[in-house]
This record gives structure tokens, sequence and C-alpha cells, in this order.
């Protein structure tokens, strides 16, 4: 493991974080704009001085690095007259090998803490005090409007030892892979060809470099070459004293690889499909390499088909020698990789399931379509037993609170019954607000008892007591009655037995009748859409109802 | 216990910094840490990486003490002392005088604070304190890099990195020095704190730290470089070194000796022998209508000639006469000035009774 612990201080959406990574491989997941993909811009930025790939150096500063709330207070203070707080960015991360980063040890860091680690601060450089005095009279009263002066900032970036360190100084090779953005002709290149020089052999690109250069200079040496320069000389010799000719441009050493286009079976990296270059992209990153190194791959899942996902699954739990850190809104790819590395991020706050029972790890593993993320990234869960259970709550809920489910955040998951608890276990490692919609299976005191130790503020199982209410349709018949279910079904009654026939009134049957063909496995689902459908105010247990 | 730390007391031209990059080497062989080796002035710095040469030079860390104060010293803990910047340390003269009292942290050891320069004289001290604020933890990050920390030159130190020193030689890592009390000419701080160590009698802290059990000190009163006639010209400067210094010079010339160069045969001398010129300093005459490459003698240090002419001030003329020379500094420079020549030295001047008197015949 390279890295424990990420602290981000003023840049973009965090004010500040505090992020912990207890193990080899992260999975980063929480909702769009929590800030998954600028944890990662901001451990680029301290591992290798770079957001995507491009140098953070004073003259390339922009005023979106910075936490917006700061600014805006920054602004206002301004225009007030009252002495402003600058707003600063560091991001420190700390790595967890003593012994291969001696050196980065110290306590400069935002925690004055003695550990290991490196840090990049945005601050504001002493030099431009007369400048910054200057602006701060030119922009007094309320009718002034400045502008954030990202001009008096540096950048600084240090060990922790507060001594100044390069690219090759962390000791730690940090690849960021995003599938999410698509990249065209040279930037997608220009990415892939980074990720293929650092696998190779030095050596033999500077060899290359020495041929390039010599083959260049030949270039107009060649008989054609040669013709141009005369017909050039010829051209100029009539308006000027000085001979103009060609000549190749061999100044700058790595400029080949600007003449380069990486080809997978012949064809240009940018013309294969979308689905092709985020599995070579990650291939090549997880490849084996002799430094350590931390890999950031943002969402693996886009634009794979689900074979491939697979495939890419496997290669990624494969990878040794290396830290990876995944965000993802997949559950598939999740599961797969162990929930344990599941790290969730909302509002500026991580939880993590690092204690989650080994089982329930395994589990997930196993039966990975399950949809655990739905679960993490809900306001609210309700847990029920199958697809017939979904379309009844999802009517009572509407019913009870004037809104659909997904308007309040809340999701309703059908949960095979053996793995309720698999479920549970997840709500409370995260604090979750689950309600559990379960069968009392006429013996309410053992499924009481067996969920007595989730039980909690935040997780509600009501158990219906009346032992022959034990299913949902035996519920939905006892409190409704069986006229008025009868009536949202789409059926009709002959010869004293039911007889689907949409439209007519049945009349004259018994209750226990009734929820033996809703329980019936080809009709279930079918009554409960029925049921869903219908206009009629629907009925269910108060214990229940509450807990909705 | 025995102590881990030594300290080598060498003659002029006894091999000690290649002793000391022979040893430093060994050592790099054995432990996956780095070999530190810290000096006094960045020309050493460079003759010393030369030294050790590009391929084992990945194992070493190679600096000057001041660079060694600033990144490995106060940087990485000076949060736990102060809150101030720390960018780099200021030597300049007119800095060196304080009126701030201690208790003004930004006034008494910076000359920017906001900047962050630090104060030249002051600056060990700061230091220090960093180190000490760290509670131990400066030294244990010190010893998790170096294996062991080789210092050259170590008679230039004085003031308040002396108690550095201390601080280093107690902290666990194994210190090696080396150096020649007699070459001092100039000190790394010129605070007034132990002042009386300074130069020459840094010798009597070595004395109190072998007594305390925190260093070994062994003399090396011999010369590679010097016949025996000029080891013992240098020797007679110093009443504890006359008639005990050993040439262990294998080379021969057909010019070796001691000689009187007379104003008139000055030219002829250079041309003859092709001597290096060594004036006291920047200011100091000579006669001469040949236009010559004089050398400082300040500037000297470390350097090998085959042949030497030493041009003495007129405040100094009386060593010419006396073989003796009252300042101590005056003492150093001389015997730095003698110690370059492999062959033969030549004085500037009219007299002298244990001279030569070279004559162009």
């Amino acid at each position: 493991m390279q890295i424990n612990r990420i602290l981000i201080s003023g840049y973009k959406i965090f004010s500040f974080l505090d992020f912990s990574i207890t193990n080899e491989s992260t999975i980063l997941v929480g909702d769009n704009s929590q800030g998954k993909s600028t944890i990662f811009e901001a451990i680029e930025l301290a591992m290798m001085g770079s957001i995507n790939h491009h140098l953070v150096t004073p003259y390339s500063l922009t005023e979106s690095l910075f936490n917006k709330s700061l600014i805006n207070a920054f602004i206002d203070d301004v225009k007030k007259g009252v002495v402003p707080t600058l707003p600063l960015i560091e991001v420190d991360v700390y790595f967890s090998d003593a012994q291969v980063h001696a050196k980065q040890q110290g306590s400069c860091n935002f925690k004055k803490e003695p550990v290991c680690g490196v840090k990049f601060q945005i601050i504001f450089n002493p030099d431009f005090q007369d400048d910054y005095s200057q602006y701060l009279r030119d922009n007094k009263g309320e009718d002034k409007t400045p502008v954030f002066p990202i001009q008096f900032y540096t950048t600084h970036w240090t060990g922790f030892d507060d001594n100044p360190i390069s690219r090759k100084a962390t000791g730690v090779n940090c690849t960021c892979i995003d599938i999410s953005k698509n990249s065209f002709g040279s930037d997608a290149d220009h990415q892939i060809l980074d990720l293929l020089f650092q696998k190779t052999d030095p050596g033999l690109r500077a060899t290359t470099t020495g041929t390039f250069r010599s083959l260049s200079k030949e270039l107009l040496l060649s008989e054609s070459g040669k013709a141009l320069n005369e017909n050039l000389a010829t051209f100029s010799a009539s308006f000027s004293k000085a001979t103009i000719s060609l000549g190749t441009d061999v100044s700058s050493s790595g400029d080949w690889s600007k003449l380069l286009v990486p080809l997978f079976d012949g064809i240009p990296y940018d013309k294969i499909g979308d689905g092709e270059q985020s599995m070579s992209k990650i291939l090549l990153a997880s490849a084996p390499s002799a430094l350590p190194s931390l890999l950031l791959i943002e969402e693996p899942e886009n634009h794979l088909s689900f074979s491939n996902m697979n495939a890419l699954i496997g290669q990624i739990s494969e990878i040794k020698n290396q830290q990876v850190i995944i965000s993802t809104h997949s559950s598939y790819v999740a599961n797969k990789l162990s929930l344990k590395n599941l790290v969730f991020l909302a509002n500026g706050k991580t939880l993590s399931l690092s204690k989650l029972p080994e089982e329930t790890v395994h589990f997930f593993q196993k039966l990975p379509s399950y949809d655990t993320l739905r679960l993490v990234l809900c306001k609210k869960a309700i847990l029920v037993e199958g697809p017939s259970d979904e379309l009844i709550f999802r009517k009572l809920y509407k019913q009870k609170y004037l809104r659909d489910v997904e308007d309040d955040g809340v999701a309703i998951l059908p949960v095979n019954g053996r793995s309720f608890k698999r479920y549970l276990d997840i709500a409370q490692q995260l604090d979750l607000n689950v309600v559990v919609i379960t069968d009392n299976d006429e013996n309410p005191k053992s499924v009481k008892d067996n969920y007595q130790f989730y039980q909690s503020e935040k997780i509600k199982v009501p158990v219906i007591e009346d032992e022959k209410e034990h299913t949902l349709e035996a519920v939905l018949v006892k409190e409704n009655g069986t006229e008025s279910i009868l009536s949202m079904l789409p059926l009709t009654i002959e010869d004293g037995k039911i007889k689907e026939f949409s439209g007519l009134k049945a009349t004259n049957i018994s209750a226990e009748a009734l929820v033996c063909y809703m329980t019936s496995p080809n009709k279930k689902t079918q009554c409960a859409l029925g049921i869903y459908d219908s206009p009629k105010t629907l009925k269910y247990a108060k214990v229940v109802w509450d807990a909705l | 216990m025995p102590c881990n730390n030594q300290c080598v007391i060498a003659f002029a031209g006894a091999g000690k910094t290649t002793d000391l990059i022979s040893d430093a080497l060994a050592v790099s062989a054995q432990t996956p840490l780095k070999i530190l080796i810290l000096t006094y002035t960045n020309t050493n710095c460079f003759e010393i990486m030369r030294k050790i040469g590009p391929i084992d030079l990945p194992h070493f860390d190679v600096t000057t003490w001041d660079s060694f104060l600033l990144h490995q010293l106060i940087r990485p803990y000076h949060n736990a002392f102060s809150n101030y910047p720390t960018t780099s340390i200021d030597h300049l003269g007119d800095h060196n005088r304080v009126w701030a009292p201690k208790s003004n942290v930004s006034g008494f050891f910076f000359v920017d604070a906001f900047r962050g320069v630090l104060r030249g004289v002051n600056a060990p001290e700061y230091g220090l304190l960093c180190c000490q604020y760290s509670k131990g933890l400066a030294m244990k990050r010190l010893s998790s890099i170096y294996a062991k920390i080789y210092i050259d030159e170590i008679q230039d130190f004085g003031g308040k990195d002396i108690d550095l020193l201390e601080m280093l030689l107690m902290s666990g890592i194994s210190i090696y020095m080396v150096g020649d009390p007699h070459q001092s000419i100039y000190v790394t701080n010129v605070s007034m704190k132990n002042k009386r160590f300074n130069g020459t009698n840094i010798e009597l802290k070595f004395k109190e730290w072998e007594k305390r059990g925190l260093l070994t000190v062994s003399r090396k009163n011999v010369s590679k470089r010097c016949n025996q006639q000029i080891c013992d010209l240098a020797a007679s400067l110093y009443p504890e070194l006359k008639g005990k210094v050993i040439s262990e010079s294998s080379q021969k010339d057909n010019h070796e000796g001691l000689f009187l160069v007379l104003e008139e045969d000055f030219d002829k001398y250079l041309l003859t022998y092709r001597p290096r010129v060594l004036i006291w300093s920047k200011t100091t005459s000579f006669p001469s209508k040949a236009t010559v490459e004089a050398m400082n003698v300040g500037i000297s240090k470390g350097k090998t000639f085959d042949h030497v002419l030493i041009v003495l001030p007129k405040t100094c003329q009386t060593y010419l006469l006396s073989g003796d020379i009252l300042d101590g500094t005056s003492k150093n420079r001389l015997y730095i000035a003698i110690t370059r020549a492999k062959f033969s030295v030549a004085f500037l001047g009219q007299e002298s009774p244990f001279l030569e008197k070279w004559s162009p015949n």
C-alpha cells in the first residue's frame, strides 16, 4: 500500500476533507457531484504535481480550483473593506511506508503530524504584497465588482519535510485513468503514449530519439528535398539578399513522439471503439511495473459490455504491487471487488465498509448482481421480498406521502428472503435509514427475534402480530376486505371458481380462496400489477404503514 | 559503551578527504540507507562528488553544512517551534547584528520572517530549537535516511554549530569527522557563543566530548603530499607538532627545499620553476613585470601544487627573520600556504636565517 490518508483543504467542492484508506484497493462510491473526481484530481496533484496530465504551475492556476464558498466570502470581505482571509489550497497525501519515503518525513502538514508524505499548496506569493494591498484599496466599496486575484498566487510542492520535490522524488508512479471522459485525436494518443512510455525501457527511447534526429536531417538531403531548396533559392534570389532555404528542426529532443500514433492491430488508437479504448487503457496501466505504483481508475464500467466488464474486473483484482483506487457507479463492480473496500462519499464526509462481516462480503462477491450501490446511495431504503411487494409499496408510499419514491430518493429494493441480513449489515455500517418489510411466516416472534440485532433508530423491521396475516396478500385481503381487493383485480368468477376475465365483478368468494389465488406463483405479479394500476386507495397493517 | 563517533585530526596532505571517501564507500556497500557527506564550501562538495564518481553517487547526499541545516534540521519539524516559512539563510554581515531579544522569534531569527529568510548568525540556534521541539523526531528521521554522516573540514565549525554537532553526536547515528584545526581561517558561525572553541581551539571541545564518551579522537601526523623539509617547516609553527610530522611522499623533483627569493629575482624564479604564487589576501601586492595568476591563500585550501612562492604582507615580514608569527589566524594562513607544496616553498623577502637564498645562477 502506498498511501493511507488524503487531506484536502479549500480545493473545489471540499472546504475540508479527511479521507483515510485502509485497504490495498479502494472503491469510491457516491452520488454525482459529491467530489469523487475531485478526490482523484487532488491525489494526482499531490503525487504528480499535475491535474489531468497537465502540470500545475503558478501560470496555469485558475479560479475554478478554489472552493467557491471561500472565494465568495473573500470577495464579500474585500467589498466591505474588512481584512479578508485569502483562500488557500492544500492537498496532503500520507505515505504508508516510512522506509521508502524516509526523506519526506516531517510535521509540515495540515495536522502537524510527524509522518511521511507529500503536499501541494496553492498559496499567496509574498512578493505580491504591495500589489495585493493596492488591490484591496481599489476594490473596497459595495459598488465594486472585484475579481479573485489569482495572479498573486504561487504553487508549493513539497514533502512533509517542507523541502521541494520533483515527480521522481515521490518514488511512486501514479497513473490516472478516466474512462468517463472520452478522448479523441491527439489527446487520446497523448494519454496512451504516456502509459506506453511508462512501461518501456527509457534507454530505447533515447536511442530512438537519436535515430529520429539523424533521419530528419536526411529528409532535405534527399533528391526531392534538394530540388525543393534549389527552387526556393532561385525564387528568393530575386528579392532577398539572404539565401532562404528549409531545414529540419531538431532542437527539441523528444519531439518525435508527436509524430507517433499508437496502433492496436494496425488501427489507430482513437479509431478503435470506446470500449476497446477503456479496456486497453486499464490493461496497460495495470500491467506490472518496476516502481511501486498507485493506480487511479474512474468509472471503469463505462463503455464496456457485460462480458468485457467481467474480464476487466478480473484483471483489476489480479493487480499486484500496485495500490488501486476506483470510483464506480456499478454495484456489479463494487460487489465483485469486495464491498469491504468500499468507501462512501457524501456531503464532504467518507464512510467505510471495512468492518463488514467477511461472510457478507463473500455473499455479494458470489452474487454480484445485487444492487448494493442503490442501497448505499439512497436516502432511505425499503427492503421488500419480491417484485409484487415492490409494486404494492410503491403505491402505499405514494398514498402516504403523495410523491413517487424516486422523488424522495427512496429506493424500494426487492430482496430474496435470505439476503435481508446481508443488506442490513451494509446499512448498519453506513448508518442508513432502512425499513424491512417481511412476511411474519405465521410466527411473528421468531421473525422479531431474528432481526433483534439490527432493530434501531435507523433500521426498522415492523412485524405484523396476527399470525393469519402471514403473507403480503393475506394482509391486503384482511385489511381491505375481499370485496375491495377483488374490485381491483382484473378477474371474474365462474361456477364458484375464480376465472380471469377483466371487467366483471366477482361476488361470494371466500377470503382464503382469494389469498390462495393471489399467491399462486403464476398470478402473483399480475395481481400486484392490477392493484398498483387501480385508482382505488389501499389500506395496510398499521404497524407497517407507520414504519414506512 | 563503545562510541560510534570518530574524529580524525590530520596534518595537511594526510589524505583525510580520500580516507573519508574510501570509508564512506565501504559503508555504503553494506547498507540500503544513504550516506551523508557534509562540508563547508560548495567547491569542496563538487570535489567530493567528483571523487565518489557518478556510479556510486546515488547512494550519497553531499551537501554543504548550510544546506543540511536548512533542509534537514530546520524544515522537517520547524512548525513544531514556529509557524514562519523557512525559505533561505542569509549570511550578509549587516544582518549579523541582532537587536531583538530571543523571545521575539521573527526579529531574532529572521531577516524577513514573512518570506522566511533566516538570519545566518542565529540559524543554527533555530535549527537546534526546531530539533528540540520535534522531541527527537528530527534525529529519528535522519537515522532512517542515513547510515552514517561524514563531516569534512571540521575545524571550520564554530559558534552555535558546535551545539548542533553535539546534538548529532548524541543522536545515535554514526558520525565520522575529519579536519585539521590548524587550517581554520574562517568559521561557519560568527556568533559569540562557544567563541573560545573557535578555530584551533576546537580541539578543546573534542577533548571534552572524548571525556564524555561521545567521540574517539585519533591523530594522523603524516603528509602524503609534502616532503620532509616542508613538513618540518609547517610543524615548527606549532609547539605540539614540532618534529612529529613524517612525510610519506615518495615523489622526487630536481628542485626541492625552502628558499628565499629577492625582489629582483622574482620574475626569474617564476620563469625557472613556474611555482604557484600564493598571496596573503586580495590586497597583497608583489613586484612582477610578468602577468602572474596569483592565488589567495584562503582559496588554495585543499589544493596541491609542485612549487609555491608565498608573498607575505608587511605585517607578517617578521616571520622571515625570527620564524615567529604571533596571531593565531595568520599562523594558520601561513600553515595552509606552506603545506600546499609538494617539493619546494619559496618566500619573497630580503633576509632570513632559516631559508636558503636563491640566486639565478
